[in-house]
């Protein structure tokens, strides 16, 4: 029996989705994010403004397809950059002698032990406000995470033999990096980086809800969130669309990230 | 005396205060073109004996002579000698090559990387040569991937592997343990005619005494990291003089 | 006596063709049967067939497998599933894995009790998990049950795993490669263990293994596997003393002994089983074959030696050279 791998399908579905409102942000955006049309706010959907408009009667169905340039951009790099820098943390402390090790990953675990949020708080407070704040404050949380990975698998990689041959004929160590222990962290990488990308874009959304990423008249789906929290008993409407837009961008990154790791650990299992 | 290694400590740090010690001041000396067999239960410290004597590994304390001299001490191309002279053949035949690689990229490695000026003709051909020595067909092998050779055949292309840096000391680390009786007849076999033709010296760890017996000239043999008993191989065999090498001899046959 | 397991003429093949061929053997209660033969000669294939848990790009194309002489194959997924965990015990090779990380020995040793019988027996399940450990030689019971997998020896672990397979009283004990895995002094141990097993209980072994000397110990029948198929089999004696197929005796030369002798090279098989032999019309062993003549090449049948003893080669004539 088949199993299919419903996380890939639907993760792909998802993620396409969020890119195809990130790229529709560029070509075909019906009004400017801060278009203010006092005349009309609360607007129903109509052939205008197919999703209505906010208190400001600002078009919401633009101010959406503008927030996924924010969450992409700031889940993407901050990932990115997070990911480097653990990776070559956890890289040093693998390769280092026992007490810098001990170090580095004492201070890895402590890290660890701040839930995401709280410290991207924390240092948005302390950078300042601001979407280039936020993706750092972001990037510092993902820090922990990928180092614990690179750490753990370049130790278990180690103990193959293919890589003590490799030493054992004097291969470099950048080398013996790239060529013999990459390639077999790929899977792993890949699948953690499409989860993070996930978390970083709701914690994104949770740092802008809070006042503390994007600042207006911009546009985030955490802000807008924040904004149709005022008027949640008035206008409940308002708080829809950014919210399903946001569980898409979250589940769709997991569920790819799940998906991706069951194809490549499926195809690593065969003989 | 070209590998010596010379009262060796090894300890880990588990969790703490807590000191592992994998070695006790253990010494081994192999001369050229000696075999010397290394037995004991697992967790004896064949192992990591074998991965500090190869470098593979760095001792707690004591130090271990290449050609006489230390190699923590080597640097630049008396290092790379001492690398390129010190071989490994690992236990399992599948982690042995990089499955990333193809054959001809897992052969051609050793030699890019210490010979960097040989022509791309004659790596071929040493690469072609040394696959005919332990009995592979070059044509049938060099551009398919590791998966898809037998735990047997892969072994022997570990085997080309380690001897075509044409190594003085090939370190055998279980080589044949993941493998059936009649693989494991063919590996020894190709092992001890390397042996008798290209003057090799090997480090043989096992803990099958029997195998051991037939192709080593010297035995070792370790407990809890510590040296039991060592000496010529039947000598050792015929009057063991420790009770524990007695009790290892009368279980190898149930 | 009773008839516990009874194969006969089971076919299997995937995509490329056979993958076993024409087994039948049979195995009645107290007697102990060992498959032996190399890696890819269709031991572990045959155990998957009888556990009915064949990977799922081969299939069984025919043949019946009788478990207490009821037809595995004809019964219904949930009948099935019943049969196998109430009559056959299993212990893997690889019994570090086959362990839950995160389970105390005593919710997992009375987990698979109490899907077949019922969660009214957790009390009993607990009580014969207990039974079973002291069976296999556990001293200390109360502290290996309560205790996770990683804080039990691997030698410890083998015995758990033993001793839940004994838990459900099988009729049929199944054992694959139950000492490939350890050291020479633990093999001996895993086979006085399973020795006395067989004394105590009323139930039929079978086991798996390549290693030639613990068979010998263990063993009642052996039968023989090459490229998918039984080349020989019969009693332990006539196996081990007077070997008729090519293979077997091979192999028999392949037994270790300290009497080796160092001047000549060891015995060895030339080769590998390959993708060809499996679909070979004549004998599977002749591309190896020392003797391979080009009849073997086209036919092979099968001869009776004994009651017992039947060996898969035209030439030897059905007697021993």
């Amino acid at each position: 029996m088949k199993k299919r791998n419903f996380s890939l399908y639907i993760g792909i579905i998802l993620v396409s989705i969020i890119l195809f409102l990130f790229l529709l942000s560029f070509v075909a955006l019906p009004y400017e994010v801060d278009a203010m049309d006092t005349g009309n706010r609360f607007a129903e959907a109509s052939r205008d403004h197919i999703l209505g408009t906010d208190q400001f009667g600002r078009d919401i169905y633009s101010r959406i397809l503008v927030s996924t340039r924010s969450a992409l951009a700031v889940g993407v790099t901050s990932v990115f950059f997070g990911a480097l820098v653990g990776l070559f943390i956890g890289a040093v402390a693998a390769l280092s002698p026992k007490a810098v090790e001990v170090v580095v990953m004492r201070g890895v675990d402590a890290m660890m032990a701040f839930p995401g949020i709280l410290s991207a708080m924390v240092l948005s407070a302390i950078l300042g406000k601001g979407v280039m704040n936020a993706s750092i404050a972001i990037s510092f949380f993902m820090v922990p995470v990928f180092a614990r990975l690179s750490y753990s698998m370049i130790l278990e990689n180690g103990k193959k033999g293919y890589v003590k041959a490799a030493r054992s004929y004097g291969v470099s160590l950048p080398r013996l990096l790239v060529f013999h222990m990459l390639p077999d962290m790929l899977t792993r990488l890949v699948t953690q980086f499409s989860s993070s990308v996930g978390a970083a874009i709701l914690t994104e959304s949770s740092l802008s809800f809070l006042g503390l990423g994007i600042q207006p008249p911009g546009a985030s789906l955490g802000l807008m969130l924040s904004e149709a929290k005022a008027y949640v008993l008035i206008e409940p409407y308002q708080a829809l669309w950014p919210g399903v837009v946001l569980s898409v961008a979250v589940l769709g990154f997991s569920l790819l990230g799940d998906g991706i790791n069951a194809v490549l650990s499926k195809e690593n299992s065969r003989e | 005396m070209i590998l010596e290694a010379l009262d060796i400590t090894k300890e880990y740090r588990i969790s703490g205060r807590k000191v592992f010690s994998a070695l006790q001041g253990v010494s081994m000396s192999l001369g050229e073109g000696e075999v010397l067999g290394i037995v004991g239960e697992s967790g004896s410290g064949k192992t990591t004996l074998s991965e500090i004597a190869g470098g593979l590994q760095k001792p707690t304390s004591g130090k271990v002579l290449f050609q006489g001299e230390d190699i923590s001490l080597l640097r630049g191309d008396k290092r790379r000698e001492y690398r390129r002279s010190v071989q490994f053949v690992f236990q399992s035949p599948r982690e042995s090559m990089n499955p990333y690689f193809s054959i001809r990229r897992i052969l051609s490695e050793p030699l890019s990387v210490n010979f960097p000026k040989m022509g791309r003709k004659e790596r071929d051909k040493r690469i072609e040569e040394t696959l005919e020595k332990v009995g592979m067909d070059p044509s049938s092998t060099l551009s398919f991937f590791p998966s898809h050779f037998s735990g047997g055949q892969s072994q022997r292309i570990a085997i080309a592997r380690a001897l075509l840096l044409e190594p003085k000391v090939i370190i055998c680390d279980e080589c044949t343990s993941a493998l059936d009786v009649s693989l494991e007849a063919q590996i020894i076999n190709l092992l001890s005619s390397l042996k008798r033709e290209t003057g090799v010296a090997m480090v043989f760890i096992s803990h099958d005494i029997a195998l051991t017996r037939y192709i080593s000239d010297r035995i070792m043999v370790l407990k809890d990291g510590k040296t039991v008993e060592e000496g010529d191989t039947e000598v050792v065999m015929e009057k063991p003089k420790s009770e524990y090498t007695r009790m290892l001899l009368e279980n190898s046959f149930l | 006596m009773s008839r516990v397991l009874e194969i006969n003429n089971l076919t299997v093949k995937d995509g490329k063709g056979y993958i076993l061929k024409d087994i039948s053997l049979s195995l009645d209660s107290n007697e102990t049967m060992a498959f032996i033969g190399e890696s890819g000669s269709g031991k572990t294939m045959t155990l998957k067939a009888i556990l009915s848990i064949l990977p799922s790009d081969v299939e069984k194309v025919e043949g019946d497998v009788l478990i207490d002489g009821t037809e595995l194959y004809n019964l219904k997924k949930d009948e099935k599933r019943i049969k196998l965990g109430t009559t056959v015990g299993f212990v893997p090779q690889n019994t570090v894995n086959y362990l839950h990380p995160l389970l105390r020995i005593k919710d997992q040793m009375t987990d698979g009790y109490i899907t077949f019988h019922g969660r009214k027996k957790k009390e009993e399940a607990l009580h014969k998990a207990r039974k079973g450990l002291e069976e296999v030689g556990i001293k200390d019971v109360e502290r290996v049950l309560s205790s996770y997998p990683s804080e039990l020896s691997g030698g410890m672990k083998q015995r758990v795993n033993i001793a839940s397979a004994l838990m459900m009283d099988p009729s049929l004990l199944i054992s694959d490669e139950p000492t490939s895995a350890l050291d020479k002094v633990v093999q001996k141990q895993v086979a006085s263990l399973y020795l006395s097993l067989l004394e105590k209980n009323k139930v039929a072994l079978l086991v798996v293994s390549h290693d030639l000397v613990f068979v010998e110990r263990i063993a009642d029948k052996i039968a023989v596997f090459y490229a998918g198929e039984i080349v020989e089999s019969g009693r332990k004696e006539e196996i081990f003393s007077s070997p008729i197929h090519p293979y077997t005796k091979a192999l028999m030369a392949l037994k270790p002994s300290m009497l080796l002798d160092k001047t000549r090279p060891l015995e060895e098989i030339k080769g590998y089983i390959s993708e060809e032999d499996r679909n070979n019309e004549g004998c599977v062993f002749s591309s190896r074959c020392p003797k391979c003549r080009k009849e073997c090449m086209e036919r092979v049948e099968e001869r009776k030696v004994s009651d017992t003893h039947r060996v898969k080669c035209i030439l030897s004539d059905g007697r021993t050279q």
